[in-house]
């Protein structure tokens, strides 16, 4: 199967140092209810349907399959003229993608450069190995964003290829984990594990999303503070999730989870006893 | 295109006529729809006669009171509306049309496709052929531009055969039937040209069978006729006063010497006329007449005409001033009018108005001796001194006063301004050969030493601050270079202040830094300079009102930073950070920062100005050397005058020694979709390489014709800014005279991003996908698209590659091909004193020029505003916008400020100071000419429109210059409230 990327975003800040361009992969091995990205989630592609762009002004006013639904219809979609029914993931070759990332190369500096996010970018990356190649050659500065549910080899790639990990700590109670996000902890702490043996502290920070209930429970706290404690990383992010996906998950008819917001306070807290591992804790605003 | 025509006749006891006219409507080769016919209570059989006839086409009204033309015409109309109809065609029953009348009219409308027509007359001929005297229409200033095709635009017409579209009667409703007869014909047309324009079609020919060709006067009016008289005076007085008061009293003050013309005359009957105009005028003024709106919701708006509010109060009160104490002088008038302009728009209490027209009224002084050295003499003698608070300077500008401007005078550039720091009045004495050139400069020696010498007498008696030192160097300047920073600075004041003094409107104040660089010395201490600096700036901030041409904030006060010195390495100094940390600390918008930077300039600096930007204060504007200076020497500026440019008010390129005139026209690159339309036949463009050609070569027609203006312009002869010039201080010549350096003239241009956007959808949705004609869409075009929403829809969803590096259409291909076009027609223009013409794409005019312009095809209606300078339409991916401006063409003619414009939240530039850096400095290396940027966001904007006096100090940036958010007009303010919108929308 190809990968699809959903969107490339240019002059990232709030990736990694320098600016950035980030690639959403989609497809990814979780499905975190909070998600921000749902369309990154299935690996296929997915039409989407924009209520408030549908307009009466529509020739296809009385034909159309989606407005009657408002679920996207792929028949549909050539009639919209209103930009109201759209897809979601593209594929590009090695070269396609390596054109896209090069054309900001100026501004990427010595710092600056290119950001996989995704979905799970882990995945997807191995199919890529030409383009981040070159993306090496031309010193460009890699990172990925990866929650590390990924095969072994996929892991053992990206440590010969990309310069620096941003790994997501979500749930890691083994049940709860399994029942919520649909991943073994197994797999993640193995993966941690190898590669925190290979790449050391410098390149990786970790990125904690804190929602009460699912990732703020003392159990699972508990968990975190030990793997803090084992594989001390350069930094912790931690950050209350956002409703940005909100909008998104109605277009691809998806119920939004809710997915509770914690203020400052709570936060800080977090932070005050993550600090007790000895480790840098910083709070994301965004 | 077949449109739906309505005829209306009102006809009253000519029955024969009528039957002759009928028969020539029902014979026209292009078919009516419906014959409204209106029976004003004929009494000689025409009722039966209409009620004979059996004709599909024939809609009979008959009324039982004859109500008069105009109440004929008014039910007429009203009825043929209400039937439903695209055109109403009116006549008189005794208008007799040839078989091709209307379908010459209909003709006529498609040549003036995309003109706003208001109505279309036909040539009206008396009987016998030659023309009706009762019906001939003058012609507007501008008549012939569709002269070939035999149209003519006039400025009245009268119901004699007269085409209205329905849309026009929609918006601005039906003649009146008050009027009863005369003059109701033109009210009607008057009232449609306000909004849109009228034509006289040649070749459509209509009969007017009178019973003699004779034009009405009342002079020889005969005796049973002169009681109608009552009906032309009373309705145009009524006319008049919807107009406004200015018309009433200019029709009574004709009326009045009408009146005792007669008298004083021997015509017949002349007591009685006397007394019908008399009962006429006196009628007239008591009429009260309500215009009536086929939609109810129309007619509120429009019908209170009369100007009956504060503001015309206050304006004849300053009238009142004006007549009593300089009525001879025209100029006076226009002065004060302008200045209370001005004002108005930054002091909005009543009281303040009064205040200032009583003492505009009786203070303001206009010198016109036919001599300038005169007049600039008695000028500076008699201006009272104001001077502003200061710590250091004195600064004054007596606003009432100034010198006659008979044509139009050199502006919106720079002096040079270390002539006179750097040597005395008296150095400045030339040898006196008998030239006219070197008297006038002794005399403005003269004068200025005269002008220094009461500043330094007045200074002594006020309580200035520094009033001892600037006294003394007011007498060290008559002798003396310049020996201190202070005293320099105060020098480019006196400069600045004689300059404003003459309405030498916009004058940047040059390279600041690099002017004072020589003053600096080892014990300034950073803060004293940004003490003096800020007051300086302050300074030259006072009269802002004054100084702000269109728009309040639009004052041209430009100070040049940085950039390269005669020896091509970066200059930047103590004055340059101090200038920079005074703006960002005074948070005014006036005077205005641009930043000469090139890949050399220190990354403090850099960081300096972005620090300034995000305080939202719109300065500084960053300007490429590295780009700027190769192009200027490409085009023919010598090296060292490249170097050393400076800009005209906004970001137009001025190199160094030159006095160019960057901003003589408004090019716009959109134009060319009407022109194509009206000049080729759309069915013949059926390739895209047919259309595009033909498009170019539309565009460049229009561009040459912007370039020719500059031949008409006569300039004001001007020795002070002569004087201050040094290349006319070398030739000896006068600036109007062509005694700049090079005398090349710019354009400036606006809507290339819509033209290019709109291009490359025809060529995507017309030539490749074929899913309309060109034809058919420039017919949906013409509509501004109503009954095509999905079509607009496409147009304005389709990707926007302005302002995009995705080159899968080449834009920026398409883009440079027509700057090259533009080149190509300019390259070989020169203007008498052999100067060339350079252009820009960036200009003032997007919303001014967009708002009278019709729609395009990338989803912009008619008359929305165009994109503003190398901007993207939609989303702010800013990295793709930099990458596409870098690669525009810039090099050739098309120097003449380029500037891309953003918008950025202040949040995000604050919290990614050093990477936004990065971006700005890279943008630079790769080649971006000029940028600008709106640092805000949207929610601060909504909440100042919404409660302006909550935000006093509010700036934003607006075409090139900085101003406050409040004083801005609605439109802008929306325009910038939409662009922030649109880029939060992108960036989150």
């Amino acid at each position: 199967m190809k990968p699809l990327i959903t969107n490339i975003q240019r002059f990232c800040v709030h990736d990694g140092p320098g600016i950035r361009t980030t690639v959403f992969f989609k497809g990814c091995s979780l499905h975190c209810p909070w998600c921000a990205n749902p369309e990154n989630i299935s690996f296929n592609e997915q039409y989407f349907y924009i209520k408030e762009k549908c307009s009466v002004f529509c020739k296809y006013v009385h034909t159309c399959k989606t407005r009657k639904t408002a679920v996207a219809n792929e028949e549909d979609i050539l009639n919209c003229c209103f930009g109201a029914i759209g897809k979601f993931g593209k594929h590009y070759s090695n070269d396609e993608l390596f054109d896209e990332l090069v054309k900001d190369v100026q501004y990427y500096g010595n710092d600056g450069g290119v950001t996989f996010s995704g979905g799970e970018s882990l995945l997807f990356l191995p199919y890529y190995d030409q383009m981040v190649q070159k993306l090496r050659e031309k010193k460009i500065n890699t990172c990925v964003e990866t929650a590390l549910f990924v095969p072994k080899d996929k892991v053992e790639w990206a440590i010969e290829n990309i310069d620096f990990f941003y790994v997501d700590i979500k749930v890691l109670e083994e049940g709860t984990c399994h029942e919520i996000l649909g991943g073994d902890t197994g797999i993640f702490l193995s993966n941690l594990k190898f590669l925190y043996d290979r790449i050391g502290r410098e390149k990786i920070i970790y990125r904690m999303p804190i929602i009460a209930g699912i990732t703020l429970t003392d159990a699972n706290v508990e968990i975190v503070k030990h793997v803090l404690n084992d594989f001390p990383p350069k930094r912790v992010e931690i950050f209350s999730v956002h409703n940005l996906g909100k909008k998104k998950y109605e277009r691809l008819n998806k119920e939004p989870a809710a997915a509770p917001q914690v203020g400052m306070d709570i936060l800080s807290e977090v932070k005050k006893c993550m600090e007790t591992t000895g480790n840098e804790v910083v709070i994301n605003s965004i | 295109m077949k449109y739906n025509v309505n005829a209306v006749i009102v006809t009253c006891n000519r029955r024969k006529l009528l039957q002759q006219a009928l028969e020539s409507l029902l014979n026209q080769t292009y078919e009516l729809n419906k014959i409204v016919v209106v029976n004003n209570a004929s009494t000689d059989g025409t009722k039966e006669y209409l009620d004979s006839l059996e004709d599909e086409h024939l809609v009979v009204l008959h009324k039982e009171v004859n109500e008069g033309g105009a109440g004929g015409f008014y039910y007429g109309i009203k009825e043929a509306y209400d039937i439903g109809c695209d055109f109403v065609w009116i006549m008189d029953d005794d208008t007799i049309c040839i078989p091709e009348s209307l379908e010459r009219l209909m003709e006529s409308f498609e040549v003036l496709n995309g003109r706003p027509v208001g109505f279309l007359a036909s040539n009206v001929l008396y009987k016998d052929g030659n023309p009706c005297f009762m019906n001939i229409c003058h012609p507007e200033y501008v008549w012939n531009e569709f002269v070939a095709e035999g149209i003519v635009r006039i400025t009245h017409c009268s119901f004699v055969a007269m085409l209205i579209p329905t849309w026009v009667i929609k918006e601005v409703g039906f003649p009146i039937k008050e009027y009863f007869i005369w003059g109701d014909d033109g009210e009607y047309s008057t009232r449609i040209l306000q909004k849109y324009e009228g034509y006289l079609c040649g070749k459509s020919v209509v009969y007017h069978y009178m019973n003699e060709n004779v034009g009405v006067d009342i002079w020889n009016v005969e005796e049973s006729r002169i009681d109608r008289f009552f009906y032309f005076y009373r309705n145009w007085m009524c006319t008049n006063k919807m107009r406004s008061q200015m018309a009433v009293k200019q029709f009574e003050r004709e009326s009045k010497a009408l009146i005792k013309s007669i008298r004083k005359s021997n015509t017949s009957n002349k007591w009685r006329k006397i007394k019908v105009i008399k009962q006429g005028l006196r009628e007239g003024r008591k009429f009260d007449v309500t215009i009536q709106y086929p939609d109810k919701s129309n007619a509120a708006k429009t019908t209170n005409t009369s100007r009956k509010g504060i503001k015309y109060r206050l304006f004849r009160i300053f009238r009142y001033f004006a007549v009593k104490y300089d009525i001879k002088t025209q100029g006076y008038v226009t002065y004060c009018k302008e200045l209370y302009r001005k004002f108005v728009k930054v002091e909005p209490t009543t009281w303040e108005k009064i205040k200032f027209l009583i003492k505009g009224g009786l203070r303001t002084k206009l010198y016109d001796s036919g001599s300038k050295t005169n007049d600039l003499s008695q000028l500076l003698k008699e201006v009272k001194f104001d001077f502003c608070e200061s710590k250091y300077f004195a600064y004054t500008v007596d606003v009432y006063k100034t010198w006659k401007i008979k044509t139009r005078q050199m502006a919106n550039c720079a002096i040079d301004y270390e002539l006179l720091l750097n040597h005395s009045l008296d150095d400045l004495r030339m040898e006196d050969d008998g030239e006219q050139y070197t008297s006038e400069n002794n005399q403005i020696v003269e004068i200025l030493k005269e002008y220094c010498d009461r500043l330094a007498q007045e200074v002594g008696k006020r309580n200035l601050k520094n009033r001892d030192s600037i006294a003394v160097w007011m007498k060290k300047i008559q002798s003396h270079p310049a020996e201190s920073l202070e005293e320099a600075l105060q020098r480019i004041l006196v400069m600045n202040q004689v300059m404003w003094q003459t309405r030498h409107i916009q004058m940047g104040l040059g390279r600041l830094d690099l002017l004072l660089e020589k003053y600096i010395r080892d014990d300034m201490t950073e803060e004293y300079l940004e003490d003096v600096l800020s007051d300086f700036i302050q300074v030259l901030h006072s009269y802002y009102w004054m100084k702000s041409e269109e728009m309040p904030g639009d004052t041209g006060q430009i100070i040049i930073l940085g950039g390269l010195d005669a020896n091509g390495k970066y200059v930047c100094n103590q004055i340059t950070y101090a200038v920079i940390r005074a703006i960002k600390k005074l948070q005014i918008p006036d005077p205005k920062v641009l930043l000469r930077v090139t890949s050399e300039t220190p990354e403090n600096l850099w960081k300096l100005a972005v620090d300034c930007i995000s305080t939202g204060v719109g300065s500084p504007l960053i300007s490429n050397d590295d780009r700027i200076i190769p192009s200027l020497t490409e085009f023919g500026y010598e090296l060292e005058d490249a170097r050393n440019y400076v800009t005209s008010a906004c970001w137009e390129i001025i190199p160094g020694n030159s006095c160019e005139q960057n901003n003589i026209g408004v090019f716009d690159f959109a134009a060319a979709f009407d022109l194509l339309a009206k000049k080729e036949d759309l069915d013949a463009l059926d390739t895209w390489d047919k259309f595009i050609w033909q498009y170019s070569v539309q565009m460049c027609g229009h561009a040459n014709f912007m370039v020719h203006l500059v031949d008409y312009i006569e300039w004001e002869k001007d020795p002070l800014m002569s004087f201050f010039k040094v290349a006319c201080r070398e030739s000896h010549t006068d600036i109007s005279e062509g005694g700049g350096k090079y005398n090349n003239y710019g354009v400036l241009s606006v809507g290339l991003s819509n033209t290019v956007n709109s291009l490359i959808n025809i060529r995507k949705y017309v030539y490749e996908e074929k899913r309309f004609t060109l034809k058919e869409l420039y017919t949906m075009r013409n509509k501004n698209f109503v009954g095509n929403e999905d079509v607009h829809a496409l147009l304005k969803n389709s990707k926007k590659y302005f302002g995009e590096d995705d080159q899968t259409q080449d834009a920026i291909g398409l883009a440079n091909w027509l700057i090259m076009r533009i080149n190509e027609t300019v390259v070989d223009y020169r203007n008498r004193f052999d100067g060339r013409v350079k252009f820009g794409l960036s200009s003032p005019g997007y919303i001014t020029i967009g708002t009278n312009m019709p729609a395009t095809f990338d989803g912009r209606l008619d008359y929305e505003a165009y994109n503003v300078h190398i901007s993207a339409d939609d989303n702010q991916n800013i990295t793709a916008l930099l990458n596409f401006a870098s690669q525009l063409k810039y090099d050739e003619a098309g120097f003449n400020g380029n500037v891309v414009d953003f918008t950025m939240s202040p949040q995000f530039i604050r919290d990614n100071m050093d990477k936004f850096v990065t971006l700005l400095r890279a943008s630079i290396k790769s080649g971006v000419f000029q940028m600008q940027m709106n640092v805000i966001d949207s929610t601060t904007l909504m909440a100042a429109k919404k409660n302006p006096e909550k935000y006093p100090n509010l700036i934003v940036r607006v075409w090139g210059f900085s101003a406050y958010f409040k004083d801005l007009p609605e439109e802008y303010k929306d325009f910038v409230i939409e662009r922030a919108i649109k880029n939060e929308a992108a960036n989150n």
